[in-house]
């Protein structure tokens, strides 16, 4: 099984990179740690006239912290988020979702820039992203922007990144700095045996204040929907009240509200809307404990 | 893992949209495989998993799947297990390279992982084991007492449809204590049953 | 109706020839280093694509993308013309018809008239590389007249006139029996309670991890060699004559180290012979490897099954008779289909005592990958039917699952309705095994909601009675070559597919040897340099291999002693073989080693050889189709499976499961052992997420036939195995040995389903058990409803009127009475 013949180009750095996408980015796919676009290529849903590979290029390795502020670099691997400190830290959840990736030998090769732009329906770090209100800092020739990832997810692996640009980092506030000492996130899926893809995941994330009424509530879903989404009608109900397990409860069940949920051979619609209750309910249940603890 | 979803742009109609002709020129590099430098010609779009077996005559590295989903062609890259069939033989220019046909010592002497996957039977038809075998032998890197907890995760990436895993799980557990040092045999209820 | 044992000629007996007690064994029944392993363990075993040869061509094909279409043209005119491609063939070339069985010849190498399946190979490209004959064929135009399709059972049923074959029995119905022992209705007005059940186990595949890989190779000698990655090197070997219409003394096949069978490669299959034709037009080898996706064109898996079980039995539970009836989803072609659908009842009466039998099957043919033998060959689904409704009656009468069972055991050395020959039964002391290992008399029934405990068993053939076609020579040869080496080399046609047949020979000749196995060279799976063996399936080869390898050596030994004795001076009955040593067993300093004791022979008698062979008895049965389900002996199997089942989720995980295996005497227990867990794997991993999914125009296509769609357990999801080996032994086995490669997967499904049951209360008749149908079960009945999921009704098939005929019991009544029993049938 070979991917269609293509001229392989690897860039020194990061503006070379940029401009051979000016020029080509039509006929062109990004390679990162092709765990995601080598299967694209071998099964021929791509084929692309080159392919950039920008796995070597060291500015986009390595996790920077200024004050509160965490920069991730793209081509950050899997196994590397898992094992970071800093990340352990100020972003457990990031480090969670990274273990709960594929086996050892994808998280070894796989990278989160990757992962975020391939937008896969049920991908984990989607999920994770939403719910940090993570931002994405996006490279074109003719400049950097930086885009929520409230926008960056369009449509069934659709990303709001362009093809003549390259998703350079992830930027994300460290948890309590943002939102409050006593902050806990967490993430739960049902792992579609096999793949370890979730059928059902949920990303939570709750701040308490001292009298444990809910400050900030964050809740994604992926593996439900085309695109992974945040679950406005559970957060709204969380809001303000104090945390307990009828109001988790209860408030699961907006989990699939005006969603559509997937249906294919893993699991049927009706099966996936009701796990999407199950997850949240499991995932709000952990992150409101590990907040209390914190 | 990737996952097979259909983006709505690209329908899969493989044999129909074809991508223009191209130059498929080789490229010539140089790897290290198994701690020896190789030099060797192949075309770009080739897989490692392919430049080992075909350009290279190292054919203990398997197809299994093609789509990084059953851990045959597991090879060791800049000392982490991954999958060589989703990693193109270019991105490997310049790294370390370890394959099955380098797990035995330089006398031919089989690592203890080996010896103890055939003294178990954690080998059935031998077609997962090359990969398996990577995978295990990075984890006891790392790991020298696993759990079994830490052996399942450590092989999760890797298919076995012959031995229900049992028996590996099992080598994995005799090969770390006599790696410790234990002068370790077989259970008897792993072998005779209970 | 009691039989006789067998005799014990084979190694079993606890004496030897001359009446003494048999020495202590020094392989047999040691745990052994397989002969082959360690080539494996270095990734150096040689597989068919591993293999290169100079100017070796690699061949691919075209395959259609339309489930049921006429084929109107075929264009290869720019295929042919691609640089670096050196034939093209297409189907016109080839128009003999194939398939392994007989009765079912409805196969071509390549379609030119009609595909009937998505993946249907049309045309085969061969040409200097992979990458060009990939490129080339998909060149290839083929014009299509697009024919409805059919996509599952009911739609076979409901659609004779779109018909599939025009050589089906009726309709889209591809074969169908019907058989009745002794007089059912009669059995179900002696009972006391009758119920019927309905059930279906769904279609799942073998995934072998190595894909399906050959290459031909036509020599200017005009001799035809083909290497390949198949279970039945012989049968392939006659098909390739048949369809190349060339003598089979000018074919040689050569199985080559097998990455993974469990029946997937049984068959002889269209690529096999394409790259052989190839050979031929080019001069050169061809290779072709499947891709995974062509391998799930291949198929061959387990057949979707929907059956109907009606049972009568009386207020203690016994059975007064059973009424199965199945029909199985073929797919597009036959292979082994008729043998498939008999085994979907005619195993039913080999575990419990059922008097009176009427089993009533059918397969029809679907646009759908062809279905075949997967480990369990047909009898899994209505195993499946058959535990779970014992367990329903043991509910209905509160009886004990485990005891019940217990009750209802056929006879050692007995016949069944159906005239089986059952020999030795162990069945009662594996479930005492399980039981007892898994605490069931203390916890079940005392767990919490959620949590269960579910028992089955099972029986399986020790090797069919019968050979795929109608012959009267043996099953399997053995030869044996010693020289003044030293070296004993064994041959013979069993192929080693990684259960370990090449070193349970070298076992059995270095017991009788006295030597060590690894002395021993097997060469095997060449029809060329060995004697026939029909292959490996239906879990034949220890008995029938070994008891022919017995044969081979105890006739060299023989030779051996012959010289050995007068030289030593010492009777031929007192010369002892071991440690590598012929010696005086009253004297053990007096003798001389092997290698001496071989060149005493060799001189004495010239060059060494012998053969053994081996046939099954003649089954007992007398009527039409009596040759499919005897078997020289049945292995038996007991499980008990605890689940933890989360009625939020319907999420079924398995933490541990009990299995005892009466497999007779493991010649080595270590396989063995890796026989029953990997049983145990794929008989769960099928349960729980193994299925054959097609979607799209009417359920015909694929959906990304890959292992991305297709689920499979991982080391992450496997249970803890408690595993007993009962090493009973078989008279009728090579040192009493019976199968255990098949019949452990057997009680896995329902005993799942029974747990489940025990833990929720709610049943899933139907195979996979997805979290999916639990939740829906659970659900149904939290509102009242019945706590179940599975098929509600049973279609109309036009099964054929019922051969009839008389039970050996009823045979028995007429003999003792000189009546016909009440109810008899004839």
């Amino acid at each position: 099984m070979f991917p269609a013949p293509f001229t392989y180009v690897r860039p020194r750095s990061l503006d070379e990179a940029l401009h051979f996408l000016a020029d080509h980015a039509e006929d062109t796919k990004v390679l990162a740690g092709g765990q995601s676009l080598i299967p694209l290529l071998k099964l021929r849903l791509v084929f692309p006239r080159f392919v950039l590979d920008i796995g070597r290029l060291e500015e986009l390795h390595g996790i920077h912290e200024h004050g509160a502020a965490i920069e991730i670099g793209s081509l950050l691997r899997h196994v590397e988020i898992e094992r970071s400190e800093l990340l352990r830290r100020a972003a457990p959840l990031l480090a969670e979702t990274a273990a709960e990736i594929g086996d050892v030998q994808v998280r070894n090769r796989g990278t989160i820039g990757g992962s975020l732009v391939h937008a896969d329906a049920a991908g984990d770090f989607p999920a994770a992203a939403l719910a940090l209100d993570a931002q994405m800092v996006i490279r074109g020739k003719a400049g950097e922007r930086v885009v929520a990832a409230q926008d960056f997810f369009v449509d069934l692996m659709t990303t709001a990144l362009q093809p003549d640009e390259i998703l350079t980092a992830v930027r994300l506030s460290d948890m309590r700095a943002r939102f409050g000492p006593r902050t806990g996130t967490a993430y739960v899926k049902l792992r579609q045996q096999a793949s370890g893809f979730a059928i059902a995941g949920a990303v939570a994330l709750i701040a308490l204040d001292a009298s444990k009424k809910i400050t900030h509530a964050r809740v994604a879903i992926t593996g439900v929907n085309g695109i992974p989404y945040r679950a406005t009608g559970v957060e709204a109900k969380l809001l303000g009240e104090v945390a307990g397990d009828s109001l988790i409860t209860s408030a699961s069940q907006h989990a699939a509200d005006g969603i559509d949920p997937l249906s294919d051979i893993h699991a049927s619609a009706e099966y996936r809307r009701g796990m999407a209750a199950v997850v949240t309910r499991r995932a709000l249940s952990k992150a409101i404990q590990l907040a209390t603890k914190s | 893992m990737p996952r097979a979803v259909t983006p709505k742009a690209a329908k899969p109609k493989k044999n129909t949209k074809r991508s223009p002709k191209r130059p498929n020129e080789k490229v010539h590099l140089q790897f290290t495989v198994n701690g020896e430098l190789a030099e060797v010609a192949f075309l770009p779009h080739h897989t490692l998993l392919e430049v080992l077996r075909e350009d290279m005559g190292l054919t203990g590295t398997k197809h299994g799947c093609e789509l990084g989903e059953c851990g045959a062609c597991t090879v060791i890259v800049d000392g982490k297990p991954v999958l060589s069939c989703l990693m193109l033989a270019l991105h490997a220019e310049g790294r370390e390279i370890e394959t099955i046909e380098g797990m035995a010592d330089a006398n031919g002497v089989l690592h203890p992982l080996q010896e103890a996957f055939a003294e178990l039977g954690a080998a059935q038809c031998g077609y997962c084991t090359p990969g398996v075998l990577l995978s295990a032998k990075k984890l006891l890197d790392h790991t020298p007492r696993p759990s079994l907890i830490q052996i399942k995760e450590a092989l999760a990436g890797n298919i076995c449809r012959c031995t229900g895993y049992i028996k590996i799980y099992e080598a994995v557990e005799l090969a770390a204590a006599r790696a410790a040092g234990e002068k370790a045999e077989p259970r008897k209820e792993s072998v005779y049953g209970y | 109706m009691a039989i006789n044992p067998g005799t014990g000629s084979n190694g079993v007996s606890g004496t030897t020839s001359n009446g003494k007690p048999a020495r202590k064994r020094s392989v047999i029944g040691k745990a052994q280093t397989k002969i082959d392993t360690r080539d494996k363990v270095r990734g150096i075993t040689k597989y068919t694509d591993d293999m290169v040869f100079p100017r070796m061509l690699y061949a691919k094909l075209f395959r259609s993308t339309v489930p049921h279409a006429r084929i109107k043209s075929i264009d290869i005119s720019a295929a042919e013309k691609y640089p670096g491609v050196k034939a093209v063939l297409t189907g016109h070339a080839l128009p003999v018809a194939f398939g392994i069985m007989p009765v079912a010849q409805d196969e071509h190498v390549l379609a030119y008239e009609k595909v009937r399946m998505v993946g249907d190979a049309i045309a085969a490209v061969a040409a200097t590389s992979e990458e060009a004959a990939d490129e080339a064929v998909q060149l290839i135009k083929v014009e299509y007249e697009l024919l409805p399709s059919i996509g599952s059972i009911q739609e076979a049923l409901d659609n004779p006139d779109t018909q599939i074959h025009s050589t089906s029995e009726n309709g889209n119905i591809h074969r169908s029996i019907a058989y009745e022992f002794g007089d059912v209705e009669a059995g179900f007005a002696e009972a006391d309670h009758v119920r019927e059940d309905f059930f279906f186990y769904e279609g799942n595949t073998h995934l072998a991890l190595e894909e399906h890989s050959s290459i031909g190779i036509w020599s200017a000698d005009q001799k035809l060699t083909l290497h390949s990655s198949t279970q039945n090197p012989h049968y392939l070997h006659r098909t390739l004559a048949k369809v190349l219409e060339i003598d089979q003394a000018r074919v040689r096949v050569i199985a080559a180290p097998c990455g993974g069978g469990f029946g997937g490669k049984c068959d002889p299959f269209n690529h096999e012979i394409a790259v052989c034709k190839l050979s031929m037009m080019t001069g050169r080898p061809v290779k072709i490897t499947l891709t995974r996706e062509e391998v799930f064109y291949c198929h061959r898996g387990r057949h979707p099954v929907l059956m109907s079980m009606k049972i009568g039995y009386k207020n203690d539970g016994s059975i007064t008779a059973f009424h199965n009836r199945t029909v199985a989803d073929g797919g597009a072609y036959g292979g082994h289909g008729p043998a498939s659908m008999l085994y979907t009842g005619v195993l039913q009466t080999t575990t419990y005592k059922m008097p009176r039998y009427k089993f009533q099957g059918a397969r029809v043919n679907t646009n759908k990958a062809p279905c075949g033998p997967k480990r369990g060959h047909g009898t899994p689904q209505p195993r499946f039917g058959q535990e779970v409704q014992l367990d329903k009656i043991a509910t209905h009468l509160g009886l004990d699952p485990a005891e019940y069972r217990k009750s209802l055991l056929v006879e050692p050395h007995s016949l069944t309705a159906n005239w089986l020959p059952i020999a030795t039964i162990g069945l009662k002391k594996c479930i005492d095994k399980v039981v007892e290992g898994s605490g069931w008399k203390q916890r079940r029934g005392n767990l919490p909601h959620g949590k269960g405990l579910g028992i089955a068993c099972s029986a399986y053939m020790t090797g069919a009675g019968t050979a795929i076609y109608w012959n009267a020579m043996p099953h399997s040869g053995v030869q044996i070559k010693l020289d003044r080496s030293g070296c004993v080399a064994v041959f013979c046609g069993v192929t080693d597919i990684g259960q370990g047949s090449n070193s349970m020979l070298a076992y059995i000749a270095a017991e009788i040897f006295g030597i060590d196995p690894f002395d021993i060279r097997v060469v095997s799976s060449d029809t060329d340099i060995t004697p026939v063996d029909l292959g490996s399936y239906s879990s034949r080869v220890t008995l029938m291999a070994g008891n022919a390898c017995v044969q081979a050596a105890e006739r060299a030994k023989a030779i051996i002693v012959e010289a050995v004795a007068p030289k030593l001076e010492v009777p031929a009955e007192r010369i002892v073989f071991e440690g590598r040593r012929v010696f005086d067993e009253e004297d053990p300093n007096k003798g001389m080693t092997f290698a001496e004791a071989v060149i005493l022979a060799e001189t004495q008698f010239g060059t060494l050889g012998t053969t053994g062979s081996y046939k099954p008895p003649k089954w007992p049965g007398k009527y039409r189709g009596a040759g499919v389900g005897p078997a020289p002996t049945y292995s038996y199997c007991a499980s008990v499976v605890e689940t933890d089942v989360n009625p939020h989720t319907g999420i079924v995980s398995v933490p541990r499961i009990w299995i005892a295996h009466d497999g007779g005497t493991s010649i080595n227990p270590t396989l063995v052992m890796g026989q029953v867990e990997g049983s145990v794997y794929m008989g769960l991993s099928e349960t729980l997420f193994e299925e054959m999914t097609y979607r799209g125009n009417r359920n015909v296509v694929h959906k990304f036939p890959s292992f991305l769609e297709y689920k499979s357990h991982t080391s992450n999801d496997m249970p803890d195995i408690i595993t007993y080996l009962l090493e009973d032994p078989e008279p009728n086995g090579p040192f009493g040995a019976k199968e255990a490669g098949q019949g452990p997967l057997l009680p896995i499904p329902p005993a799942v389903a029974n747990s489940i049951f025990n833990a929720v209360g709610v049943r899933v008749d139907e195979i996979p058990i997805t979290p999916d149908k639990v939740l829906r079960a659970i659900r149904a009945k939290a509102k009242g409803q019945e706590g179940r999921v599975g098929p509600m009704r049973f279609p109309e098939v036009p099964y054929p009127d019922p051969i009839v005929v008389a039970t050996p019991d009823d045979r028995d009544h007429v003999v003792a009475t000189g009546k016909e029993p009440v109810g008899a049938t004839k």
